[in-house]
């Protein structure tokens, strides 16, 4: 079949932009395309094309994208069989997809399906003197690294771990776009989405742009916090004592064992700063600390340090910030 | 009669085996004295005794908890070695019986993560290898440690490397030891994990991997002598660096420099503290006196809790607990720093970043106040050069 071959790239939607680890892939896979001297392709599914035409500037010669309004959302028995068309009409070497939790639901499948191996979570992908793809996965148990070859069998199909490769920067729109428009209704899918309702209060910290964060040094007034976080348009978070004490929900708990957060700016009010909380915050863009103790440690991570009483402290930013 | 869902336990003998050439559980005969002085059995959480007679059985549900229960709570603090009449070394059984749980995919959720960044960012805790030297920004000349030639080097380890509050204690060690005019290196961002917390989490093979980067690191510079600050590192390094590479806790090299006067301390009075023993020092390594030395000679006056030296209870941090959340009830450190108010100190004292950590952590809202420092700087402001 005339140009049958490549390498596939599976690009995971995430509303209208992609999983950050489908662009990461297709940054590597442009390097591992040349080394076997093949066409890279991209592959995704979804509603709305506007998105695949984004792929086309992270260096795929080629971007399939399958385009349907009921694909808004992940389905395992209707996104297997759609894959599967076009990689048996595709017929390429390669297929890439990310070690999410859909990547890898899709990939154990379609490599069933193929009659194909599978490299699951790997680390590290280069092409060896044999022309061969190597998918490297660590063994915990026994102290190895395994190359994982898959010599007989097309396409070589891996998953691979985000945030192992970076991201590549978007480049000007190089690459073909093809779009496949099948026939669904609402009767193929496996499972309907009959509610969504989500757990507690449904925060959801992590897309949050500000937060105010409260630990020992707040004595549990969380209400003082919450009328900053109002007026910065903000959420609330907490430290664990803050979360033990029962001043806040559970789920508001920032730091290792709670959420990891990447806002604009987090005010961190009464926190001494244990690496258990501040890595919680490590991906902020400015932080901001108030807390009595010259010498409490959050001061190393923080951007801006306020020494002081928080109550008046805040209560005179509240002002400053007028009413929400 | 038990439970009709129960089915008959047939002994294996293949995994009793293994469990026997490997540690020395053959040697138990099952008294219990390990679950009496255990300090999560008393809460309920673990029974030792049970742990190693169902190791033989070869039991194992998902994450191992129902039927290995605490197998993964259990912070390896070694109280049970000390009651045992057979001289068993429970932690190697329960490392053992973790590695088991790893083979067969039954381990508790979170655990992976963890290891995932040792492997790739060679630290728990997932911050970038670029940021481990930024404790160290700030320090200059001999205590920079970048004395070419120097046979010293201070690993510093994860915890002293990223935690705000825990590179104090790296500053102050490396001040001290420039004041003590000890020549020093640093590995810098080269530096990885010593590996503990995986070895205790039963994955022996990452820790065996880790140990060789530091090997080859420490080689790359010529160090014949390694300064730990962790209590945890200096025990993962001792187990994993060849023989040739003298390993020293920093309580001990601090020890020396004072009772032979290369350092001086002028004594900073810090009053009345209390020492709390870490578990990797004290009971695994039998170092009780330095640190208690180091205290008095920087003017202390010391306090004894009940339970010290070798029944110094557990501050709840080991065998991979600073990485799993716990119910606040079973919290060992709330126990601990309540022991230390018991005796009117105003400064509980201790010699490793997790114990402190811990103690700040647990220091309930409602107790009073109880400063909690790690030896080293209370030494280096006695020194007069505080970290």
């Amino acid at each position: 079949m005339s140009g049958a071959g490549g390498v596939w790239v599976y690009a995971e939607r995430r509303g209208a932009s992609f999983r950050p680890v489908s662009l990461e892939i297709l940054g590597r896979a442009r390097d591992l395309a040349h080394a076997l001297g093949e066409r890279l392709v991209a592959l995704t599914a979804g509603s709305g094309e506007g998105p695949a035409r984004e792929l086309a500037r992270f260096g795929a010669d080629e971007v399939v994208a399958i385009e349907h309004p009921l694909l808004v959302r992940y389905d395992t028995r209707v996104f297997t069989e759609l894959l599967e068309r076009e990689l048996r009409a595709g017929g390429p070497s390669v297929l890439l997809l990310g070690a999410t939790r859909d990547g890898q639901d899709l990939a154990g499948r379609l490599a069933v399906r193929l009659r194909t191996g599978l490299t699951a979570h790997v680390t590290s992908l280069e092409v060896d003197p044999h022309h061969q793809l190597v998918g490297w996965v660590p063994g915990f148990g026994g102290g190895i690294e395994a190359g994982i070859l898959c010599p007989d069998r097309r396409p070589a199909i891996v998953t691979v771990r985000p945030g192992v490769f970076p991201l590549p920067p978007p480049g000007s729109a190089g690459g073909s776009v093809r779009v496949v428009r099948p026939t669904l209704e609402a009767e193929s899918f496996g499972s309907r989405r009959v509610a969504f309702e989500p757990k507690g209060d449904g925060v959801d910290l992590t897309r949050s742009d500000v937060l105010v964060i409260g630990g020992r040094g707040t004595d549990g007034d969380f209400g003082l916090l919450q009328r900053l976080a109002r007026r910065l348009g903000g959420e609330v978070g907490a430290t664990r004592v803050a979360t033990d004490a029962g001043w806040i929900d559970r789920e508001r708990m920032i730091g290792q064992t709670g959420v990891v957060t990447h806002p604009k700016v987090a005010v961190v009010l009464g926190a001494s700063g244990a690496v258990q909380f501040t890595v919680g915050i490590e991906k902020a863009g400015f932080v901001i600390a108030v807390n009595r103790d010259p010498d409490a440690p959050i001061f190393e991570a923080a951007d801006l340090g306020v020494v002081g009483d928080l109550a008046p402290i805040v209560d005179r930013l509240v002002k400053e910030l007028g009413e929400a | 009669m038990p439970g009709s869902e129960a089915k008959p336990l047939l002994w294996n003998d293949e995994l009793w085996e293994e469990l026997a050439r490997e540690t020395d559980a053959a040697l138990c005969f099952q008294c219990g004295s390990c679950t009496a002085t255990c300090p999560l059995a008393e809460r309920g959480k673990l029974n030792v005794r049970r742990l190693i007679r169902l190791g033989g059985f070869g039991l194992g549900t998902p994450a191992g908890e129902a039927e290995l229960p605490g197998l993964w709570s259990c912070t390896t603090c070694a109280q049970c070695n000390v009651g045992c009449p057979r001289g068993v070394d429970v932690v190697e059984v329960v490392r053992h019986l973790r590695a088991r749980g790893w083979r067969r995919n039954e381990v508790p959720a979170g655990l992976r993560p963890l290891l995932w960044a040792e492997f790739q960012d060679g630290n728990p805790y997932r911050l970038p290898p670029s940021q481990r030297a930024a404790w160290a920004r700030g320090l200059s000349g001999p205590a920079a440690g970048a004395t070419d030639g120097a046979s010293t080097v201070l690993y510093v380890g994860c915890t002293a490397s990223y935690d705000p509050r825990a590179q104090r204690t790296a500053r102050a060690m490396a001040r001290l030891l420039a004041a003590a005019g000890v020549p020093f290196r640093l590995l810098g961002e080269s530096e990885v994990c010593c590996g503990e917390t995986p070895r205790a989490l039963g994955v022996e093979g990452l820790f065996r991997d880790l140990s060789s980067r530091n090997a080859e690191q420490l080689a790359r510079v010529g160090a014949s002598r390694v300064v730990a600050i962790s209590p945890h590192c200096y025990d993962a390094l001792r187990a994993g660096l060849s023989k040739d590479v003298e390993v020293v806790h920093y309580s001990e090299l601090l020890d020396e420099l004072v009772s032979s006067g290369e350092l001086k301390l002028a004594g900073d009075r810090p009053g009345l503290v209390t020492y709390h023993d870490p578990c990797y020092l004290g009971r695994q390594h039998g170092i009780y006196e330095p640190p208690r030395r180091l205290l008095e000679a920087a003017g202390a006056k010391l306090v004894e809790m009940p339970r010290s030296r070798r029944w110094a209870l557990c501050c709840g941090g080991g065998g991979g607990n600073m990485w799993r959340e716990s119910e606040a009830e079973d919290r060992l450190a709330d126990a601990r720093v309540a022991e230390a108010r018991e005796t009117g100190a105003s400064l509980l004292a201790t010699a490793c970043p997790f114990c402190v950590t811990c103690f700040l952590g647990s220091e309930t809202p409602a107790g009073g106040r109880l400063d909690v420092v790690d030896v080293a700087e209370v030494v280096a402001r006695a020194a007069g050069v505080p970290g």
